[in-house]
């Protein structure tokens, strides 16, 4: 599995990398590294099952308590 | 940058997908949870606000033909405040995108083939839009023109074939329980209907910006009817009890079509249906999150962000949930008022700063 | 092409082929086996014993190219029982004796034995619900006995008992004394307001016999002629004698099943079906036989009715009222009385009052003995009167055997057939 993803993730560098780095794009290079490297490090400790922050979760923490008290409003 | 143009026709075909694409399979279950035997009225109440809000983001839009939402937002509200709402945007298009990728795979595995991984149909529709959004906004007016109508004459004929099983008295009492829960189950349809704010990365890129207000009009009032004529039927066949306990009641209502003996389960088109929808909302919403990053970083170009990004929110999709009532409960719950908070919020803060300070680029 | 694209599409064509050479979920058709029909019964230990129909398409195969030859010694299916603590436990448990896989999309009836419906079928209902492949139009039926002895039936010329059974549910129409009832709608009665719902009734025949199989005399004269008698006797002697394996597997489907909430209460025979049917506007097409004008009998078919149950607040008092049009062809005359614009207003009524006289049974048997809302009238009352409804809703199960049921019948003559009068022997004067 791990081998797989890597092997994904290398293969997203071969196709982006060289022109990047042939147009001189630095700023483009590197955006793109540090995503490529936070979905790297996401993928890897899915595997290991490494616990994650999950962006989902503070969405949730904000917006349920709006839910509730929506409801609580029309009930 | 991207220098496509699409028509306004394109545009809207777009926009009716991106709204349809996964509202129409799960909204019902959603909404009649809380509206029960009014939930077509929730959706007629949404589809209202949804063209109020419409209202709202093309007068914005217009007022900036030539720009993204990213690049007037610093302008009208300054540079901090306008780079906060713009993360606050992209970042919405950006998550919903990767809760699409999870959800594509959650209906499959569920109703086709429940030993495949979901992490294989996650990576084909990742692909599939990736490879459309690589193609720019041209290629993506182009398939949503050629797809759309496909889809919606499919959807209309899959809604002709169970008029017949329909029992109209399980949609009596109207606002048996008052106005209450009308109004609660109106939440997400008017959060799915307000995606028209797809329109505020898109209006620069439509040949003749003019057009765009009929074209996203349309488009929302198409929706809308489509989303209550299937929602009433939903509940006249399945009854809203049944529609509030089924987790893709549209599937169900076309599972149980059967006409005369020699057309029945025509289940297999909602497959089509289902992929369809869901890969031109993926395009739209990642095309949207993407150009938008690649503005607010002023980047020189969006197309090598989109492999890695990709990469980014299939694992984030696979991360975000646990289980298929997670993704129920955030999206019946709290997910409609964070859409909204960022479809509706985003654009009527604009338009009233835009008023105040008398910006336009318009000459 | 750029280099890009072309590494892009090298990419896509090394995905693909590793991809499209095989899928995970995929089912071969001579893997699989095709369930027709499913049985549940409740086991004297308590468990749900589930038996399946499961075809077997190579004798169906031989048996449609017509050669072979008839005889049952090949049958064209054959059956699995298992059980379980749970309907889930059972089904997976056939994987241990089948040696294909269960494939459940193609399932046409499934049947509930009367014990296992008594002890209520809710969480059967519910994990078939979730199961991905079973279709709700799936008929629902219940079984006087053992349901697993019905999937043993003959019914020729078919070779698979579910799919005859299905196919006899589609026929009900013609004659209307039974009921049907498929998955999705079996479903939304539960989950609605009136969560009473009623299923189809079949039962093994057991002996060769002419006779209706309900013992109903109409008007209650039960004049069995002597000749008639012997008539019995003769037929059940030649079944005795020559086709008595045969006559025993068949099965009739009449009558239905009455629940309350998701348990069985109990049967009704043909008439007080057709009475239910009435009331709920599911009435097709039924054969009323009523006494002429000069005391002979008459036969009309029903071709087209409507129903409406109108829930009315006279004076504090909740009055249900069911109005019913329908239209008549005519059928049959015994006697050799024409029909004429003066004498068919009084048949008219004497076919409503025959049609009140079945909705009576219905009620009677329905409100006062099963106390059990089949009829739809709390869900009526639901939608007319929402607010008053809250209050009543949790006092309903006292209320509605007490309450008052005012039926208003309205029939109509329409044609006649191919002819304008009977063959009268010897002709008109």
């Amino acid at each position: 599995m791990i081998l797989l993803v890597l092997v994904v993730f290398f293969l997203v560098l071969w196709l982006e990398l060289p022109k990047l780095i042939r147009q001189r794009w630095w700023w483009e290079l590197a955006v793109f590294a540090v995503i490529w490297a936070l979905a790297l490090v996401v993928s890897v400790a899915q595997i290991y099952d490494l616990p994650l922050p999950n962006p989902t979760h503070g969405l949730e923490y904000i917006f349920k308590p709006v839910s509730h008290w929506f409801e609580e409003v029309l009930s | 940058m991207e220098k496509g143009k699409i028509t306004a026709r394109q545009a809207m075909l777009l926009i009716i997908v991106a709204i349809l694409g996964d509202g129409i399979f799960f909204l019902p279950t959603f909404v009649a949870a809380q509206a029960k035997t009014d939930a077509w009225l929730s959706f007629l109440l949404g589809s209202i606000l949804g063209l109020l809000l419409t209202g709202i983001i093309i007068k914005l839009g217009l007022r900036f033909p030539d720009k993204t939402v990213i690049q007037y937002s610093e302008e009208l509200a300054g540079t901090v405040v306008g780079k906060l709402l713009g993360i606050w945007y992209i970042a919405f298009f950006l998550v919903t995108t990767s809760y699409l990728t999870r959800e594509f795979g959650e209906f499959l595995t569920t109703v086709v083939m429940p030993e495949t991984p979901i992490l294989i149909f996650m990576i084909f529709l990742s692909i599939a839009y990736s490879y459309a959004v690589y193609g720019g906004i041209e290629v993506m007016g182009r398939v949503a023109e050629f797809l759309t109508p496909i889809y919606i004459f499919l959807l209309i004929v899959m809604m002709g074939l169970s008029v017949k099983d329909m029992n109209l008295q399980e949609l009596t009492p109207v606002m048996g329980n008052g106005i209450g829960p009308v109004i609660k189950g109106s939440i997400p349809p008017f959060a799915w209907t307000a995606n028209v704010s797809a329109m505020l990365m898109l209006i620069p890129f439509i040949n003749q910006p003019e057009q765009s207000k009929k074209a996203s009009y349309m488009a929302v009032g198409v929706v809308g009817l489509l989303f209550v004529v299937n929602t009433m039927q939903a509940i006249a066949v399945l009854g809203a009890q049944e529609v509030a306990r089924l987790e893709f009641p549209f599937f169900h209502l076309a599972a149980t079509v059967r006409v005369a003996n020699f057309l029945e389960r025509i289940d297999a088109l909602i497959m089509i249906v289902w992929v369809t929808g869901d890969f031109i909302r993926a395009c739209v919403f990642y095309y949207v999150g993407l150009l938008g990053l690649s503005q607010w970083l002023k980047l020189k170009d969006y197309k090598p962000l989109v492999l890695p990004m990709s990469l980014l929110l299939v694992s984030l999709g696979i991360v975000q949930f646990d289980s298929i009532m997670e993704i129920h409960t955030w999206g019946g719950q709290g997910y409609p008022f964070y859409a909204l908070s960022v479809e509706a919020g985003i654009p009527i803060l604009l338009l009233i700063i835009a008023w105040v300070r008398g910006k336009s680029s318009r000459v | 092409m750029s280099l890009r694209r072309r590494r892009f599409l090298t990419v896509m064509f090394l995905i693909f082929v590793l991809l499209l050479s095989g899928c995970w979920s995929r089912r071969e058709i001579d893997d699989l086996a095709i369930v027709t029909g499913i049985a549940l019964d409740l086991g004297p230990d308590n468990k749900v014993h589930m038996t399946i129909q499961l075809v077997k398409p190579e004798v169906l195969a031989k048996r449609a190219q017509g050669g072979g030859g008839g005889g049952n010694a090949d049958k064209a299916y054959w059956l699995l029982e298992s059980h379980g603590l749970t309907f889930v436990d059972a089904v997976r448990k056939f994987n241990t004796l089948s040696p294909r896989q269960l494939f459940l999309a193609h399932n046409v009836i499934i049947i509930f034995g009367e014990d296992l419906a008594r002890r209520g079928i809710a969480s059967t209902l519910d994990r078939i619900s979730r199961t991905k492949n079973l279709r709700r139009t799936i008929w629902v039926m219940v079984a006087k006995g053992k349901a697993r002895e019905v999937l043993e039936a003959e019914l020729e010329p078919e070779y698979l008992s579910a799919v005859a059974i299905g196919h006899m549910i589609e026929g009900r129409e013609v004659y209307s004394q039974s009921y049907g009832i498929d998955l999705k709608d079996f479903l939304r009665v539960l989950t609605g307001s009136s969560p009473n719902p009623v299923a189809s009734r079949i039962e093994l025949r057991k002996e060769f016999t002419n006779r209706e199989f309900w013992e109903v005399d109409e008007d209650g004269q039960g004049e069995a002629g002597q000749g008639e008698e012997d008539a019995k006797e003769h037929i059940n002697k030649e079944a005795r004698t020559q086709g008595r394996e045969q006559a025993k597997k068949s099965v009739v489907l009449t009558g239905a099943a009455v629940f309350k909430k998701d348990k069985l209460m109990g049967w009704f025979d043909p008439t007080e079906t057709r009475g239910l049917l009435w009331i709920q506007g599911k009435m097709r097409r039924g054969i009323i036989i009523i006494n002429g004008p000069e005391g002979e009998k008459m036969a009309f078919e029903s071709i087209r009715s409507k129903s409406e149950v109108v829930p009315k607040i006279h004076q504090g008092k909740l009055i249900m009222r069911v109005k019913i049009d329908e239209e008549n062809d005519f059928a049959e005359d015994m006697g050799f009385v024409p029909l004429t614009p003066e004498n068919i207003p009084g048949i008219e009524k004497k076919i409503a009052a025959a049609i009140q006289k079945d909705i009576e049974a219905a009620l009677r048997k329905g409100q006062k003995e099963y106390k059990s809302d089949i009829f739809g009238f709390g869900a009526a009352v639901h939608r007319k009167y929402p607010q008053q409804w809250k209050a009543i809703k949790g006092r309903w199960e006292e209320l509605f055997p007490q309450l008052e049921v005012q039926v208003e019948v309205k029939s109509k003559i329409r044609r006649r057939g191919m002819s304008t009068e009977p063959p009268k022997p010897g002709g008109k004067e």
